[in-house]
């Protein structure tokens, strides 16, 4: 009996002790985020998904829609009563919208995954240095999407660490677009210091110092900070990492992936490992059949003749850019606009290599000229803007007025960067998208003619429901 | 934790199973020894124990010495022989049905004993959570059923007899498929993601919870061994199981042998079953017929100057007729709608079928030893060609009194079964059987003619734009989807008074259960157009689930004189449960010979390991003043890992209290009323049955890149975690009342509850800058409320004509309503089938049917012009509400269309005995209610490319001629959205059925003992022998997505069989 007593008795402290231990099981079936991120190799392949981010719909993945279609580039193809980018391109945006809300949720997903890399890096014993580049490359990518972000919506919640409880969203009200801007020039700073000029072999396609300085100097230039802009774009062109390739046309076929003129991009690879990109599935004529691509196109982003006709007629960049027509696979002509710059031939459907340009070194040369003018160095700006027009056998052009060369440059960066997704911001931060489309309203079909508040994307309806009190909706909506 | 633990069980089973070959020895000891000292001692004691009624001797009257285990049973005769230790014993005599007496021997020698028939309610024992009670301290709600009245119903899962026996318990058969588990509901539903279904402990051992409404923890059960079935109802019996009590307790107590009643008894019944009702579809005439109708009406209406007689020549592709004019088919003439054949496919994949049970069991023991043995074996053929269950299993269940303090007993039972699936639910394009035998065009033959090739729409479909429809007997024949499942279920314990009456008692279960499928799909199936071709393809499929549970209890009872009596409980359980699964696909067989995996090639396979642990403390204390004040409480602590780590033990506490009024001495003024008993309960018990065993941990996901044009693995957060996330919490009142009228000839029992549920487990939406879109929360209330009636009576208590009839009836309400759902509210809503179907909103019962109202058929174009329609609504289209009166219809007019729970449940069972005949008829019911009939889009969709049921024959023809003024008009290029989910296809649930008809004759016992059998008794019965019902499927308990938020939809369901059986008991 006492036996029995002392047997119950044991049996009761070893639960009792134990119990913490008998009860904490996690998935066996699965990673879970609190045994993760101990290893330098788990915060790589931590660091690729945030990477990977980049690939989602609401990021690049469906970029053309957002960033292309409000502009007077592209305008979607109509099918049905579904108008989702109808109204992106006839101003008309209402706040339930679903590419909103895709652009506002992959931003912050990406978000999210960064915050983790930068948070949870901290506990994990690895090599130094590359420690501070990995850090390096979370807060480049960091500050691209919230540089997106903030260009879309204006004020956004700024989320700087890992959220480990849903909870933690409620507290998240609009940062001002100042104090975001702040955010994503110190997250550019640090990762222009941390981050090397380039890489090798499989780290190819990783964020390097020069993309922190190129897209700083974006930075600083949309937010008319001229001067910072000057000095940070020219620290990239004085460094000579880049140049441009000597053939526009190569800028676009995928053995030229990555190249010289390639600041950053955002990378695919086809081969049915759901790593290709849609884009030449997407551009590629509605009912064309695989006369254009293999397995037909979605007709998405029709040129318009406006950017037609914006081409100056020895201008080679149209051909390579864009056509009008193609041929059937029965021989017919066929007389449809679509863009070609992405036409790398899928194996499957939506699986092609076409990578996408985030920045360029075409892009930092007219930002650099830009940047010049308008500090009121007009002259300095003139050979930059000309180096382009001389790799596709341009003349130079001869401006002299600061008013002659912006719109020199609008010009130049439509055509040179037609379908990269730069359009509609270049007319935002230069002030010239109310004019400029305004001006071409009917035949854009404009719905309202825009006004300031046009120039900023409602927050999604979704998460102001669910947040009413922290989440205000931008004007106009 | 898990080693010492272990350690432990082993050292307890060892313990155990050295101990109960002592007993075997101390056995053997006995009986070779009957004249050992001791014994001589002993006094003797004889006499006859008589009915009081008919005065006839009972046999197996059991007769113990009050206090030991000593005893022994009457003869056959009545008449007991018992030697007891020394004058001065008390003799307690009882017997099943009758009233136990305690008589004090004094010096008697002999005493002869009038047993009184049973106020059974009062002084059944009631199993409740780690041990029992009687009832009439019973402060509770429990309801209770002994199967001896279900015992000869052919049912496989002893929960389909329980079916209108238990107040507030409802039990749902959804679907006919042998080997399916029945839905079980304790008090409507308190769940929306979480499991909404009973927790299942058998002798003591809780089973894995996690499944949603089936007692799928019976289902390998054999009916045969259970004794009891103990319905725990109210939080007060519920919380003592803590974090799994929300939903209700089933306590299943299996067969135990009895001291000195050593019994053989052979049980067998033989049956035949068949489909209980066939549905009514076109036959190939009115097929024709309607489908040129359709096919006009399109034709007319899309082609300018278009006259019914032209040719299919001059009718462009898709209006053509689809039963072709002028074009010859092999075997089928379509010139001459006479000359068709009707094929009836329901005769094709239904049968009748033979059921049967054997089963053999010893039960017995002496003073110290008892054992209950069983072997049996069931075998159900099911109504629809191929599928069907056999059951092998066995039990032993022993029990030692090893020393005057020490007692073991272990519980063993093995089952093995095998089982024929066939695909019966579900869309004809997935192959689903029911479908596809009632919408196939009735005129087109099984196979092609002259051949053994099977026959397909596509056949002779090509041109005419037939939808496809497979081959019902295909679908059966070409599958062979065979499950084998091992179980072994067990526990042991032992029993130790420690002090006086200070009892430890310690139990050691597992339950283990070994699944094998073995799919294969030849490619004779026709292929349907909506699919892709499919070649032969397999897949083997195997899973293991280990649950293994301990729990140590002590026990302290205290009788101070006869007015206080204190009983204390305090305990301890861990449990923990290992799942396993993989599966292994395989395609491109050279042939249909060898059919196993290997033949193929493998395309895939998937593995999955989930783990659960649960430990708790609990306790309770049960004080009662005088019998007439009493008053119970209990508290359980449960720590789940399935639980946040900062939320991770729950604590459960419940308190109630009795009056039994019936003891104070004013009702001694009241002779009519024999018993009176109010009981309050309030308590909290909780509900952890979630779906996924890790919903608080974060997840990582597959998200790769390319870096250097190769493949970078990348991996990110897909769910994140919730420490807070904690188990479901249900807070219940009862109040009950039990009265006893006329020697408690009526007895009468009412019980109101409010059960509250919050903190549902809810995936919500969360601001998506957190970087997710959902999470999991426990946000969320909903209530149940309602009244339950039972009601006994012993109509003719057989004295001096020798008949007896009994009734029992219950009667019980439940109102279901969401109070909270999410932060905002937000209506959830559900898909089963196609598309939205179902929506959960607050203010109203959990999963009401979504979709359009139909006001009736537009008549005509004025009708037409003057309420909002869709835009190619024609007369004879559907008229739908213009639910938001905006003018327009449109998906935002979609509104609530009905739910499946019901407005009260009912139950009658009659008892008549006279001399050795005896009746039972089981009749129950379900009233209000509807069901969203959702396969009338195939069996109703009027487009003339599927059969129909014969409703369709009221369809509009013209405003004229408006048919029943719901079916709109036949139409092959169908408008007016009348395809849309709609109150169309909303039926009544509501039916009546008499579940079971049995009726057995007991042969004289004169007879029997010549034979050497004590008791041989031949019946025979009819089960789902009548259904009232409106309802056009085969069966209103149908649930094909069964779930709280999916239930009551018909998709094609294995219909209910009609079961007629002969059996015999046969008792040595």
């Amino acid at each position: 009996m006492k036996k029995t007593h002392i047997l119950a008795g044991l049996l009761t402290l070893s639960l009792t002790a134990c119990n913490q231990k008998f009860l904490d099981l996690a998935p066996i079936s699965s990673i879970n985020t609190t045994s993760y991120y101990q290893t330098q190799s788990d915060i790589l392949t931590a660091l690729s998904g945030a990477y990977g981010a980049l690939q989602a719909p609401g990021q690049y993945g469906q970029y053309y829609v957002i960033a292309e279609i409000p502009s007077d580039d592209t305008y979607p193809v109509l099918s049905g009563t579904v108008t989702d980018q109808d109204q992106f391109d006839k101003f008309y945006l209402i706040t339930t919208n679903p590419y909103l809300l895709a652009t506002w949720s992959d931003g912050y997903r990406g978000i999210y995954r960064c915050n983790t890399v930068i948070g949870r890096i901290e506990g994990v014993t690895m090599d130094a240095t590359l420690k501070s580049r990995i850090i390096g490359e979370a807060k480049f990518l960091r500050a691209l999407m919230y540089f997106n972000l903030v260009r879309f919506f204006g004020d956004v919640p700024l989320v700087l660490t890992e959220i480990t409880d849903p909870l933690q969203g409620y507290d998240y009200g609009r940062t001002p677009a100042a104090d975001v801007y702040a955010q994503i020039s110190k997250d550019l700073t640090d990762a222009e210091a941390a981050l090397p000029v380039s890489y090798t072999g499989t780290d190819i396609g990783r964020a390097t110092s020069g993309a922190a300085k190129s897209l700083l100097g974006k930075v600083y230039l949309t937010q008319k900070n001229y001067a910072g802009a000057a000095t940070k774009l020219k620290e990239v062109i004085d460094r000579g990492t880049y140049s441009l390739l000597p053939s526009y046309a190569n800028l676009f076929t995928p053995a030229n992936k990555n190249s010289r003129e390639s600041i950053f991009e955002v990378q695919y690879k086809k081969g049915n490992i759901g790593e290709g990109s849609n884009y030449a599935n997407t551009y590629a004529p509605t009912n064309s059949g695989s006369a254009v691509i293999a397995f037909g196109g979605g007709g998405n982003n029709i040129p318009t003749a406006d950017l037609e006709r914006s081409y100056e007629a020895n201008d080679p960049r149209k051909a390579i850019s864009m056509a009008t027509s193609y041929t059937s696979t029965s021989g017919a002509r066929v007389d449809a606009y679509y863009i070609k710059k992405y036409a790398d031939q899928p194996v499957v459907v939506n699986d092609s290599e076409d990578n996408w340009y985030v920045l360029r070194y075409a892009d930092v040369l007219l930002m650099y000229a830009e940047a010049l003018n308008e500090t009121g160095k007009t002259a300095d700006a003139l050979p930059y803007l000309n180096q382009i027009r001389r790799r596709v056998s341009l003349t130079d052009k001869a401006i002299s007025t600061q008013a002659d060369m912006r719109l020199a440059l609008e010009q130049e960066r439509r055509v040179e960067l037609a379908f990269e997704g730069h359009r509609w911001f270049d007319l935002v931060r230069t002030d010239r998208a109310i004019p400029v489309l305004n001006a071409k309203a009917s035949a854009i079909g404009i719905k309202t003619p825009l006004t300031t508040n046009s120039l900023l994307f409602p927050v999604p309806q979704s998460q102001i429901d669910i947040n009413p009190g922290k989440l205000k909706q931008n004007p106009g909506y | 934790m898990k080693q010492p633990l272990l350690i432990l069980s082993l050292v307890l089973v060892n313990l155990l199973l050295n101990d109960t070959s002592g007993a075997a020895q101390q056995l053997a000891t006995t009986r070779s020894a009957p004249g050992s000292p001791q014994r001589t001692a002993d006094q003797t004691i004889t006499g006859r124990v008589t009915d009081g009624a008919t005065g006839s001797g009972l046999p197996g009257v059991s007769v113990v010495v009050k206090g030991t285990s000593r005893g022994t049973t009457t003869d056959t005769d009545g008449n007991y022989r018992l030697n007891v230790p020394d004058q001065g014993v008390t003799l307690v005599f009882s017997f099943i049905g009758y009233a136990t007496q305690e008589v004090a021997a004094g010096n008697r020698s002999t005493l002869d004993i009038t047993l009184a028939t049973d106020d059974k309610t009062l002084s059944e024992i009631v199993v409740v959570g780690y041990g029992t009670q009687n009832r009439r301290e019973l402060t509770g709600s429990v309801a209770s059923l002994k199967t001896t009245t279900i015992k000869d119903q052919p049912v496989p899962n002893v929960v389909e007899g329980l079916a209108g026996r238990m107040p507030g318990v409802l039990i749902q058969q959804n679907t006919g498929s042998p080997g399916n588990a029945p839905s079980i509901k304790v008090r409507g539903l308190g769940s929306i993601s979480a499991g909404n279904g009973p927790l299942v402990v058998v002798d003591g051992q809780p089973l894995n919870s996690g499944t949603q409404t089936n007692a799928g923890g019976l289902n390998q059960l054999n009916p045969n061994d259970i004794d009891k079935i103990d319905v725990l109802k109210d939080a007060s019996a519920t919380a003592i199981y803590g974090s799994r009590g929300a939903n209700g307790v089933v306590m299943v107590t299996t067969k135990r042998g009895k001291s000195g009643q050593n019994r053989i008894n052979f049980d067998y019944y033989i049956g035949s079953q068949e489909v209980s009702k066939k549905m009514s579809v076109l036959n190939a005439q009115q097929f024709a017929e309607y489908n040129k109708e359709a096919t006009n009406t399109a034709y007319l209406e899309r082609v300018p100057g278009a006259s019914v007689n032209d040719p299919n020549s001059a009718r462009p592709a898709g209006l053509r007729y689809r039963y072709p004019q002028g074009v010859e088919f092999p075997g089928v003439n379509f010139n001459d709608p006479a000359s068709l054949t009707s094929y009836d496919y329901q005769d094709m994949i239904f049968r009748k079928a033979p059921i049967s049970n054997y089963q053999l069991s010893a039960s017995g023991g002496s003073e110290k030893v008892q054992y209950f043995l069983s072997g049996n074996y069931f075998k159900q053929d099911g109504i629809i060609q191929k599928s069907g269950i056999n059951r092998y299993t066995v039990r032993s269940n022993v029990d030692a009194q090893l020393t005057s303090k020490l007692k073991v007993g272990v519980s063993f039972s093995p089952t093995y079964q095998t089982e024929s699936r066939v695909n019966s639910d579900g869309h004809w394009a997935n192959n689903g059987v029911i479908n596809a035998a009632l919408t196939l065009l009735p005129f087109i033959p099984i196979y092609q003619p002259g051949t053994n090739v099977y026959n397909s729409e596509l056949y002779y479909a090509t041109p005419y734009d037939w939808s496809g429809v497979t081959n019902p007997v295909a679908n059966i024949t070409e599958v062979d989807n065979n499950v084998t499942q091992l179980r072994l279920l067990g526990n042991a314990y032992a029993e130790l008074s420690l002090y006086k009456t200070l009892r430890y008692r310690g139990t050691v279960g597992a339950d283990v259960n070994y699944l094998r499928q073995n799919y294969y799909q030849t490619s004779a199936i026709p292929t349907s157009s909506l699919l892709p071709l499919t070649p032969n393809s397999a897949y083997a499929y195997t899973n293991q689930n280990i649950n293994w549970v301990t729990n140590h209890t002590l026990n302290y009872t205290l009788d101070l004189g006869n007015t206080h009596h204190i009983e204390a409980l305090v305990g301890m359980e861990a449990q923990r449960n290992d799942f396993e699964e993989s599966q292994v696909n395989a395609n491109n067989f050279p042939n249909d010979v060898v059919r196993t995996i290997n033949a193929g090639t493998i395309t895939g396979g998937t593995s999955n390991r989930t783990q659960w642990t649960l430990a708790s403390y609990f306790a309770r204390v049960i004080y009662n003043y005088k019998d007439r004040y009493l008053f119970n409480a209990s508290i359980r602590s449960d720590g789940s890992s399935r639980f946040g780590e900062t939320n991770r033990f729950g604590t459960f506490p419940s308190a109630s209290v009795g009056w039994r009024i019936i003891e104070e001495s004013f009702m001694k003024s009241v002779p009519v009323i024999t018993d009176l008993k109010l009981r309050a309960s309030y308590g909290l018990s909780g509900n952890n049955a979630f779906t996924t065993n890790y919903p608080a941990i974060g997840v990582l996901s597959k998200d790769n890149y390319v870096f250097g044009n190769t493949l970078s693995n990348g991996l990110a957060t897909s769910s994140v975690a919730n420490p807070r996330l904690g188990w479901e919490k249900s807070r219940q009142v009862d109040v009950g009342l039990d009265i006893g009228l006329f020697q408690n000839r009526v007895f009468l029992t009412v019980d109101y509850y409010n059960r509250i549920t919050t903190d549902l487990l809810l995936s919500v939406q969360v601001p998506t800058l957190t970087g997710f879109t959902t999470s999991v929360q426990n946000i969320g209330k909903v209530e149940n409320k309602g009244m339950e009636f039972a009601l006994s009576t012993r109509n003719i208590n057989g004295s001096g004509t020798g008949f007896t009839w009994t009734t029992d009836l219950n009667l019980s309400f439940n109102r279901n309503n969401v109070l909270a759902l999410g932060p905002n509210g937000d209506a959830i809503i559900n898909n089963s089938g196609i598309g939205s179907t179902n929506i959960t909103v607050v203010g109203k019962p959990l999963g009401n049917f979504y979709g359009y109202q139909q006001l009736g058929i537009f008549q005509n174009q004025a009708q037409l012009d003057a309420y909002p329609h869709f835009s190619d609504s024609r007369p004879g289209d559907i008229k739908y509400a213009d639910v938001n009166g905006d003018g327009k219809i449109d998906a935002n007019d979609r509104t609530i269309i009905g739910n499946n729970q019901p407005d009260f449940i009912y139950g009658i069972t009659n008892s008549l005995s006279f001399k050795g005949f005896d009746l039972g008829i089981v009749a129950q019911g379900v009233q209000g209610g509807q069901i969203l009939n959702l396969s009338r889009r195939f069996f109703e969709n009027l487009e003339g490319n599927q059969n129909q049921l014969t409703v369709v024959e009221g369809r509009w023809h013209s405003e004229q001629n408006p048919g029943d003024g719901k079916t709109p008009r036949a139409n092959s290029r169908s408008t007016g959205s009348n395809g849309q989910v709609s109150s169309r296809w909303v039926e009544s649930a509501s039916y009546f059925r008499i579940r079971n008809i049995t009726l057995g004759y007991n042969f004289p016992q004169a007879l029997t003992q010549k034979a050497k059998i004590q008791t041989f008794r031949l019946y025979v019965g009819v089960q789902n022998a009548v259904t009232f019902s409106k309802y056009l499927g085969y069966n209103p308990e149908v649930s094909g997505y069964e779930g709280p938020l999916t239930g009551g939809v018909d998709y094609g369901s294995y219909p209910l069989a009609r079961t007629y059986t002969v059996g015999l008991n046969l008792g040595f």
